[in-house]
């Protein structure tokens, strides 16, 4: 009796081994897949219908954010037990979602608001669940009327998910003859017309979004939760570099990993706008990977170690790119 | 990228088909992108004539590696890229040569991987007078595993040769429901419809 394979690994390995002939390796292929049991596609490949992601794991992968990861382990507590009381038929405060975000750019707002989607998918809260994100531009119109036409279509094609404004503050920056004031009343009005079907995050610097929330009475009582993303820090910047190259199969040399380190204190020493900002951390990352290929291809000779090598010349290259 | 696979016994003519099919979709110079059983990736640059030499030979396992090449085809107004990649050649039994054992569970492995499978056979031999063996086992067996894991079709190659019409017949009232396009690597014959076939597939 022929053993059993668990696996399509040990198939090829004993077909090479020479313990298989090809006929018989080909039969064991067809059993183990009739059985159904397991593939061996790495899991980095990713399978579509398996179980859903769970967001929140997604969520407390991200490097640093912690009260953000707080604030929305209560909001995942509140939305469960909320639907318990209705099953009991207890008092149910009535689900307002809607969220301000303030932080500088590449701290994490839309990483976050786009995992948030998936929670509340997950939740039964949304539809849908995705993510539409808008700006200024997307919203105000040209002429009168224009304004509100734009800002619902916006609406309509977030409704199930999530409509992310961007830059908020930037509607209510012309004074009152401006259209941005027409795109909030028409959120507004958005907001209490399909309040179930939609939340509403407005995101920007942490100083406009307070001053346009102030100078906006009845925006604050409408969006009761907000959420606030710190800068990174030197230590958080380097552990997501260091997530995000682990991810792509690749790795860091010594020197590179100090060069990296180097750039970013320089960064960080200076007060330099862009310290703490974990997307360019994520450019400098992809450039390297880009440049790590340029260098490889050019001395047209390499193997499985030096294909997922970055060294402090790829550092270098992409952080003078950059600039 | 999409890896469309050719898959077959030895010197039914894979190569050769690779090297033709590159040539026939305006390559005149290629880059074989080769990998070994054992992992390694190497690529070699040749013009086609000098591929042809170099790689098509009358001697069975010639190929003792995964080699393809990136191929585009115009699909619409745009093209599609994919991969082509030509396999060691698959036997019933087990080989006494670990080098081409490790090739053939290579060849094996990289079926799991491929989205389209193109199934090779040697439509001269098969309808030859002398040959009495008909379809062998492994081919069959390739056709039942195949059609489960990719877009699965046969080219039976070597359609210029005399006694391919018979073989031919052979594979098609041996292997129901499926394309089987005859071609032969050498005239180029019968490409457009594959080249349409394939350009549906990747």
């Amino acid at each position: 009796m022929r053993p059993a394979y668990t696996n399509s690994r040990q198939i090829y390995q004993e077909l090479a081994k020479g313990n298989l002939g090809t006929v018989e390796a080909l039969h064991a292929l067809r059993l183990l897949q009739a059985n159904g049991s397991v593939s061996t596609l790495p899991a980095s490949a990713g399978d579509p219908t398996g179980k859903p992601n769970n967001a929140l794991e997604e969520l407390n992968k991200l490097i640093g954010l912690e009260a953000v990861k707080k604030l929305v382990e209560e909001i995942q507590a509140f939305v469960q037990i909320r639907r318990y009381r209705q099953e009991y038929g207890l008092k149910a405060e009535p689900l307002v979602l809607h969220m301000i975000f303030k932080g500088n750019p590449g701290t994490g707002k839309t990483t976050v608001a786009r995992i948030l989607g998936a929670l509340f998918k997950e939740l039964g809260v949304l539809s849908k669940g995705h993510l539409i994100e808008v700006e200024r531009a997307d919203l105000v119109g040209e002429y009168i009327g224009h304004t509100a036409q734009r800002t619902r279509e916006q609406v309509k094609k977030a409704l199930g998910g999530i409509l992310f404004i961007d830059e908020a503050y930037s509607l209510a920056r012309g004074g009152e003859k401006d259209f941005g004031k027409e795109a909030i009343d028409t959120l507004v009005k958005a907001m209490e017309d399909h309040k179930d079907e939609l939340i509403l995050i407005l995101a920007g610097y942490r100083r406009e979004m307070e001053k346009f929330v102030q100078s906006n009475p009845g925006l604050s009582s409408r969006f009761p939760i907000i959420l606030e993303f710190p800068d990174y820090n030197l230590t958080e910047l380097m552990e997501i570099a260091k997530l995000m190259v682990k991810e792509r199969e690749y790795r860091l040399s010594e020197a590179a990993e100090k060069c990296l380190y180097n750039l970013l204190k320089n960064q960080v020493d200076n007060y330099d706008e862009n310290r703490g900002n974990a997307r360019l951390v994520r450019n400098l990352v992809e450039r390297s990977i880009r440049r790590q290929a340029v260098r490889l291809t050019r001395a047209g000779q390499f193997d499985r170690n030096s294909l997922t090598v970055l060294t402090e010349a790829d550092i270098l290259a992409a952080a003078e790119g950059a600039e | 990228m999409n890896k469309c696979l050719i898959v077959g016994r030895p010197n039914v003519g894979k190569t050769a088909f690779l090297l033709s099919f590159s040539r026939y979709l305006g390559l005149k110079d290629i880059e074989i992108k080769v990998r070994t059983s054992d992992g390694s990736i190497h690529s070699r640059k040749r013009r086609l004539e000098d591929a042809y030499s170099e790689l098509v030979q009358s001697s069975p396992h010639t190929t003792q590696e995964l080699q393809s090449v990136v191929l585009k085809l115009p699909v619409g107004k745009g093209y599609r890229v994919f991969e082509l990649v030509d396999s060691a050649g698959l036997i019933d039994g087990v080989h006494a040569n670990p080098v081409i054992r490790a090739a053939i569970a290579q060849t094996i492995e990289a079926i799991a991987a491929a989205s389209v499978v193109a199934h090779m056979f040697d439509a001269a031999l098969l309808g030859s007078a002398g040959y009495s063996e008909g379809i062998g086992q492994v081919d069959r067996d390739l056709f039942e595993y195949a059609k489960l894991q990719a877009d699965y079709f046969i080219l039976a190659n070597k359609m210029d040769l005399s006694g391919a019409e018979r073989g031919l017949e052979l594979i098609r009232s041996t292997f129901h429901q499926v394309p089987v396009f005859p071609v032969s690597a050498k005239t180029m014959e019968g490409f457009k419809e594959v080249k349409r076939h394939v350009s549906r597939l990747v």
